[in-house]
């Protein structure tokens, strides 16, 4: 029963990685508009680090002391953005819109969303009503220009133009452990380094973690950048979504959920680093797949790898279906798996493996 | 009114599944109805007395089932194909939470990530053979243990308010229509009046076909839900009827040309009364009218609905100021004076 341990460290908040899902849920935080979800997160967070933060560009920080002079820093980085909309303009009190990352339109007809104005609003994206449309019309996918947000307005809505907007959608719980959300790219991710923090309680390490939940991810890992430069680290350890196994895939590009931690390997990520995760994996018996990446990694490592003078970066990904629909789904097992390789590693590192 | 629309909303009930849906009708009724019975196919009937009998007897009805979906066969890999009952655009479906069967078994409806598709491919929508429910399971045997080919489906779809006066839910088409027929069964009346809750309007208005065979009326009124795409890419004829624009009166769509002098008589009604009242400007969609007016030797039939945007998908959006509307205009009709209705 690979997946069956329970870490309740002295005084760890005991979080199952679904209830730190759930709880991330509640705040919508679109690519570029992060900050008053940045905020409320900087509280969350300062339950499992003894000292959070937050800076301009709305990256939040939990910082995690080791108590020595000059100690060696690890950045643990998930992406707190999501992708969403914005509102572009107004047509007869219906919203345009253009999108906050790489949104498929067609996941768009007949869509709840949550408009992020104050107070938010409710909103369905329009659909024209089959009745008026052709066999042939729907066999072609809608075009954005065709989209509008309903607002329920009749005449203005009042609603400004640059106000982000979010898909409206709260974590279900499906059988075999899976649940399903929106932005469980990357809250998922998020969830599993708190839960590696808190499975850490208690433990004496020899080097500092700064975890981030860093912005910006979808638009081009931008608050990764940022994050690297501020913190300076020694090491940094990557965590994302990689695409889950689901018919019509290629299976060659996808993981299937169930099969842990995807660990990264390629030029993107040194290494040294990806042999001593995968050293780990393998040592701890923990469920892992080699992801190779020839380039880009399509992650925040692609910059953080870069910063200053660079950084040695890993990268582990966690096997996600449907990626960038209301809709995306995990198995709670692969969250743990990069939890417990997280909390191995780091004991790992502390423990001699700071040759790295 | 709108508490007993939610309650309704909610209920699953797609076509030849509708019996949630007639249970809930049913205990309702019960403390205002003078005899409810029940047919083969699943309509329910409910006789409401009035002070007065007519000699030409009038039915009102409305449907109880709504689109959805049914399982059609579980893959090796624990998916669900599926295939929708009812006209669903499989394009309303994708990135969508469904709930299956009588234990409402949650599972989701994804798409290939937008990563792994080519330019070519985002400009088709997926072929319904493509797309599959996603219930967690990731054998077929454990999937078996939960769902069987057969079964039916909903949207999982909360109701909420939009915006001042509408409303977003699923089944709004025509549980709006039902939500009006409880309301005056719950009335006084003047006339004796059926009330059916018909099944199977969704795939081919069936269960109304039986109901005016079963009634024998003289008069039918129809209150329903009806296709509005008053939205910015539809223009002129094609935006068919628009929200808070009030109750459309049948006149004519694609499987009925309504009474005229009853037609007449119901915009005679709401200009009395000061209620809006509109036209479709497109022939489109029909209602269970098309099976009553040529039951027996011919009904004479009418309409109200209720204009909804977005019908047939998860998210229905309707104005409740013409619910409103379609319920002053139903109980005037109702209560007519019989030589008003013969005139």
């Amino acid at each position: 029963m690979l997946y069956s341990f329970i870490y309740q460290e002295k005084g760890s908040v005991g979080l199952d990685i679904l209830s730190i899902i759930n709880k991330l849920s509640e705040h919508p935080s679109p690519s570029g508009f992060e900050h008053s979800a940045s905020k409320w997160l900087e509280t969350y967070m300062s339950r499992f680090f003894e000292k959070t933060d937050t800076d301009s560009f709305g990256n939040v920080y939990g910082i995690r002391k080791c108590g020595k002079k000059n100690a060696k820093c690890l950045l643990l980085d998930a992406h707190i953005d999501e992708i969403g909309l914005i509102v572009t303009g107004e047509k007869v009190g219906f919203l345009t819109f253009a999108t906050l990352g790489g949104v498929d339109p067609r996941i768009l007809p007949a869509c709840e969303v949550t408009v992020l104005s104050n107070p938010p609003r409710d909103g369905v994206i329009t659909v024209s009503p089959p009745h008026l449309l052709t066999a042939k019309d729907m066999e072609n996918a809608v075009s954005i220009e065709d989209l509008f947000i309903d607002v329920g307005a009749e005449g203005k809505s009042g609603i400004e133009v640059g106000t982000p907007v979010v898909f409206t959608s709260s974590p279900v719980k499906l059988r075999e452990n899976y649940v399903s959300a929106r932005a469980l790219d990357d809250r998922a991710s998020l969830a599993s380094i708190l839960r590696a923090i808190d499975m850490l309680k208690g433990k004496k390490l020899n080097f500092d973690i700064v975890a981030v939940a860093s912005a910006q991810e979808e638009l081009g890992c931008r608050g990764a950048r940022v994050a690297g430069y501020s913190v300076d680290p020694d090491w940094a350890i990557v965590v994302d979504v990689t695409h889950g196994t689901t018919p019509g895939a290629d299976k060659s590009s996808t993981f299937d959920c169930g099969s842990g931690v995807a660990i990264g390997v390629g030029p993107n990520m040194t290494k040294k680093m990806s042999d001593a995760l995968i050293a780990v994996a393998k040592d701890k018996k923990i469920a892992h797949s080699i992801e190779v990446c020839a380039g880009h990694s399509g992650t925040n490592a692609w910059t953080v790898q870069t910063v200053r003078e660079g950084i040695a970066t890993g990268l582990l990904s966690i096997p996600l279906k449907y990626m960038h629909t209301p809709v995306e789904t995990v198995k709670k097992n692969d969250v743990e798996a990069v939890a417990k390789l997280i909390y191995e590693f780091v004991l790992w590192l502390s423990s001699g493996g700071a040759v790295l | 009114m709108i508490e007993l629309l939610k309650t309704l909303c909610l209920i699953d009930g797609p076509s030849g599944c509708e019996d949630a849906v007639r249970d809930f009708v049913r205990g309702y009724v019960k403390e205002y109805a003078d005899e409810i019975k029940e047919d083969s196919i699943g309509n329910l009937f409910v006789l409401k007395k009035g002070k007065k009998r007519r000699q030409a007897p009038l039915m009102v009805c409305a449907h109880m089932d709504e689109v959805g979906i049914i399982v059609k066969e579980i893959t090796s890999d624990g998916y669900l194909k599926f295939d929708f009952v009812g006209g669903v655009d499989r394009r309303v479906a994708i990135g969508k939470r469904v709930l299956i069967g009588k234990k409402r078994i949650p599972g989701v409806i994804g798409l290939k990530a937008v990563h792994l598709t080519t330019k070519e491919e985002r400009k088709k929508a997926p072929k319904l053979s493509e797309l599959c429910i996603d219930i967690g399971c990731e054998k077929k045997s454990s999937a078996e243990k939960l769902v069987s080919p057969g079964d039916f489906g909903v949207f999982d779809s909360p109701f909420k308010a939009l915006g001042e006066n509408r409303i977003k839910a699923r089944a709004i088409d025509d549980r709006a229509g039902c939500a009006v027929m409880l309301k005056l069964i719950g009335e006084e009346l003047s006339y004796d009046t059926w009330f059916v809750f018909t099944v199977q309007e969704e795939v081919g208005c069936r269960g109304a076909v039986s109901a005016a065979y079963t009634v024998n009326p003289e008069f039918a009124l129809v209150l329903e839900s009806t296709t509005a795409a008053d939205i910015p890419s539809s223009e002129g004829a094609l935006r068919v009827c628009s929200l808070g624009n009030g109750a459309v009166i049948g006149c004519m769509d694609g499987g009925t040309i309504y009474d005229k002098k009853l037609f007449a008589l119901l915009r005679k009604i709401a200009e009395e009364k000061g209620m809006k009242w509109q036209m479709k400007s497109r022939v489109a969609g029909g209602t269970d009218a098309k099976s009553i007016h040529v039951s027996r030797n011919g009904v004479r039939t009418t309409s109200l609905s209720v204009p909804t945007r977005y019908i047939h998908s998860p998210s229905c959006v309707a104005d409740v100021r013409d619910i409103e509307t379609v319920l002053v205009l139903a109980r005037e009709f109702i209560n007519c004076e019989e030589e008003v209705l013969n005139a």
